[in-house]
């Protein structure tokens, strides 16, 4: 009676079960794990679904934010249980925030170091989101998940560097009381997360001067500009070793990526090329940039 | 005697009809399927002293007659033993 998967279980499975996986694994080699978003995400929070009951979230991966001290212990655990690295923590995003692994059954995980927006020390960061620390069960185990407060803050900066007030989680602040809103704002002076959750909110031109503003403007508005991208990067680089790591990332090519779209052995010929879309891409957006100053220009 | 389920699988059973139940087991680092039956026997058994009284309950849900489940029933049981995902405990008696 006992089969060994001859169905493909729906992704909606796979994530509740990655998540229980995740959480009984860290239990297990002791690293400090938090749940976020898809199904770890609080009921308080969930949108109403036709028949008035929260709705669930589908999610395509399983996320969690993992303490920044036990992240190595973490990642040589699931890489020992046959989890492949995706993509690394450098080449994951702008923010460098998380790397993704994938496992043949359980499908892929957003593995956090950092939560993005937060600009405070990662591990002091995590320390405030664990100790008001909830849980929620998914797949029959206990999940650790941040505090419905945190969690509400956690979802708006998503929101803010996903499309800002487009996002479906924009609900999350104009459907929040004012205790609540004020609850959110607290935590993200806390988190120092402040330009962060102002673009989520609709708040962001407050914030003109700000280094991090360019940034959350270009990821607020979904903004296609890769030039765009990078000077935003820039500017919200902290320190000659963070302008170093983006200026690395500039000139570099993401071999992870690379791998993704032609296979786990690219050739000199496929970096050849990725170097040449870059740079297609990259005259492109100046050539574009250069149009939009001359419009600018007044006539004389 | 009795078994309970393995501390370290996470599992699910589906809501739809016929339902699956799927299990991840760290141990393994696998996810197992297992049909509705299975999948009966397996939330029978966590908790139960004997074999009789899993099969017994199985039986009730079922609505059939136990003799006619016992020995697929036990073969079951002993497959989720086998594959970590029951665990016995100490004999009680």
């Amino acid at each position: 009676m006992t089969t060994h998967s001859p169905d493909a279980p729906s992704r909606d499975v796979v994530v509740q079960l990655a998540h229980g996986y995740l959480q009984l694994l860290a239990d297990d080699v002791g690293a400090d794990i938090l749940h976020v978003k898809g199904p770890a995400v609080d009921c308080a929070l969930l949108a109403a679904g036709n028949d008035g009951k929260p709705a669930s979230r589908f999610s395509t991966d399983a996320d969690v934010l993992v303490r920044p001290s036990h992240v190595r212990q973490f990642v040589d655990a699931l890489a020992a249980r046959d989890w492949q690295r995706v993509t690394g923590f450098e080449q994951g995003s702008a923010f460098g925030h998380a790397m993704n692994l994938r496992h043949v059954q359980l499908g892929n995980v957003d593995l956090h170091r950092r939560w993005p927006g937060f600009e405070i020390d990662a591990e002091r960061a995590f320390e405030h989101l664990w100790a008001q620390r909830g849980s929620v069960e998914i797949a029959h185990t206990q999940c650790v998940v941040p505090s419905v407060a945190a969690q509400r803050l956690l979802l708006l900066l998503h929101a803010g560097r996903s499309g800002g007030l487009e996002h479906r989680d924009a609900r999350l602040w104009s459907g929040a009381s004012d205790a609540e809103q004020s609850q959110v704002r607290d935590l993200a002076a806390t988190f120092e997360a402040s330009v962060a959750l102002a673009a989520g909110i609709g708040e962001l031109e407050e914030f003109r001067g700000h280094p991090s503003y360019q940034l959350w403007s270009h990821f607020g508005r979904n903004d296609v500009s890769r030039l765009n991208e990078w000077r935003g990067r820039w500017n919200a680089a902290r320190g000659l070793r963070g302008k170093a790591r983006v200026a690395r990332g500039f000139v570099a090519l993401n071999p992870d990526l690379l791998r993704e779209r032609v296979g786990p052995n690219p050739t000199a010929r496929d970096y050849v090329e990725e170097y040449r879309n870059r740079i297609g891409a990259a005259g492109q957006d100046l050539w574009r940039v250069l149009r939009e100053v001359r419009i600018r220009r007044p006539k004389l | 005697m009795s078994w309970h389920v393995a501390s370290d699988v996470a599992w699910l059973r589906t809501d739809d009809e016929p339902s699956l139940t799927y299990i991840a087991s760290v141990a393994t680092g696998t996810v197992f399927c297992l049909n509705q039956t299975a999948g009966l026997v397996w939330e029978s058994a966590d908790g139960a002293d004997d074999i009789a009284a899993v099969t017994h309950h199985v039986a009730d849900q079922m609505g059939i007659e136990v003799a006619q489940i016992a020995t697929d029933v036990e073969t079951c049981v002993d497959d989720l033993v086998n594959a970590g995902l029951l665990k016995k405990s100490g004999d009680l008696r």
